[in-house]
């Protein structure tokens, strides 16, 4: 079982104002540790995705946290982000692995699948994501993910485990016990009824009760 | 199908918008589109108008009522009235909605009561206009 705390993995709201947003990226990020960012915009054009990522890359490096473009290596790439997460209907490993070198981070996302973990974890991704663990009231996600995948992944493998979907600090404890390395969370950030840098201070209590 | 007349949907994007607002149309209802809680804070209320501006387009047949959130933060909500919403939401001291509510009259708009009434969020949806058309024909 893993022994390092859990940390907090944020991702960006999927449309925002860039014209505020980095300050209010910032607050969430004083609020207490995170390990990295993701920019994930739906529906963004190229356009708006760099002018983002150009607005909140220096927010993220003056606090010492990477940036993680989601789904696009090429862009991640081009804006100088430190990664890229790709989906499983994503670019390649490969052509992740290739836009932002060896250096820098690639993140995969493999569902509810040890086999996608295994495989991803073998070409040499620096963490695999799975989830969904908590569709929201209303909503069903892609795929169901049960909290034991954690358990089997963090008492076998060495590469790191983040957990998503519908996270948020009423429901993360299961997760965090499980071994996930990381939580990754949107609404459970932004919509927090505290706001979003008092949801990065309790999920850090959270974190340092332990698993 | 049973009319709907108060099923909020929290919407994120633009694309979201424009699907329940589809829908909506389609069938003939209208539609509570809402941002997410606290969105103001980073969606602007300029971006959130604009969106629900294109989403609903110059020929909609049906009443769309936008409402914005503005968390618990009294400036954002100013803000948003300066910038012409006619909805929002404002979670305050009694006293400061009592405020607010006046300045949201003065101005043609209003402020939303929160419920605990249930309300689909279309976060991260494969299909939103699936999941807006089950939600919509659910209403009483």
């Amino acid at each position: 079982m893993d022994t390092e705390p859990c940390r907090l993995y944020l991702i960006t709201p999927p449309s925002l104002d860039t014209a505020v947003f980095p300050d209010v990226l910032a607050a969430a990020l004083d609020g207490g540790d995170v390990a990295a960012v993701q920019l994930r915009l739906k529906n963004a054009t190229d356009d708006g995705i760099r002018r983002t990522a150009e607005a909140i890359a220096p927010v993220c490096s003056d606090r010492g946290v990477p940036l993680i473009m989601n789904d696009r290596p090429d862009l991640a790439a081009e804006t100088g982000c430190d990664g890229v997460h790709i989906g499983q209907q994503d670019a390649s490993y490969a052509d992740a692995r290739r836009a932002v070198g060896e250096q820098g981070i690639v993140g995969v996302t493999c569902h509810e699948s040890r086999h996608l973990g295994i495989e991803a974890a073998e070409q040499g991704a620096d963490y695999v994501a799975f989830g969904a663990f908590f569709p929201t009231a209303t909503k069903q996600a892609r795929t169901a993910a049960e909290v034991d995948i954690l358990e089997w992944w963090s008492e076998l493998m060495v590469v790191p485990a983040v957990a998503i979907g519908g996270i948020t600090t009423e429901n993360c404890r299961p997760l965090i016990r499980a071994g996930a390395d990381f939580l990754a969370v949107v609404s459970g950030v932004w919509d927090h009824p505290k706001g979003p840098a008092l949801a990065v201070r309790d999920f850090n209590v959270l974190f340092a009760e332990g698993r | 199908m049973p009319v709907a007349p108060d099923r909020p949907i929290i919407i994120h994007s633009l694309d979201e918008a424009k699907a329940a607002v589809t829908v909506a149309a389609n069938l003939g209802l209208p539609i509570t589109l809402r941002s997410a809680p606290g969105a103001a804070a980073y969606l602007g209320a300029q971006v959130f108008r604009d969106m629900i501006a294109e989403a609903t387009g110059p020929d909609c047949a049906i009443t769309v009522t936008a409402v914005f959130d503005c968390g618990d933060d009294p400036g954002l909500a100013l803000g948003a009235l300066r910038h012409g919403l006619k909805v929002i939401r404002i979670n305050a001291p009694a006293e400061t909605i009592d405020r607010i509510a006046d300045i949201a009259a003065q101005t043609g708009a209003r402020l939303e009561k929160e419920t605990d009434a249930p309300v689909l969020d279309l976060l991260e949806s494969d299909d939103p206009q699936a999941q807006v058309r089950i939600w919509l024909g659910q209403g009483d």
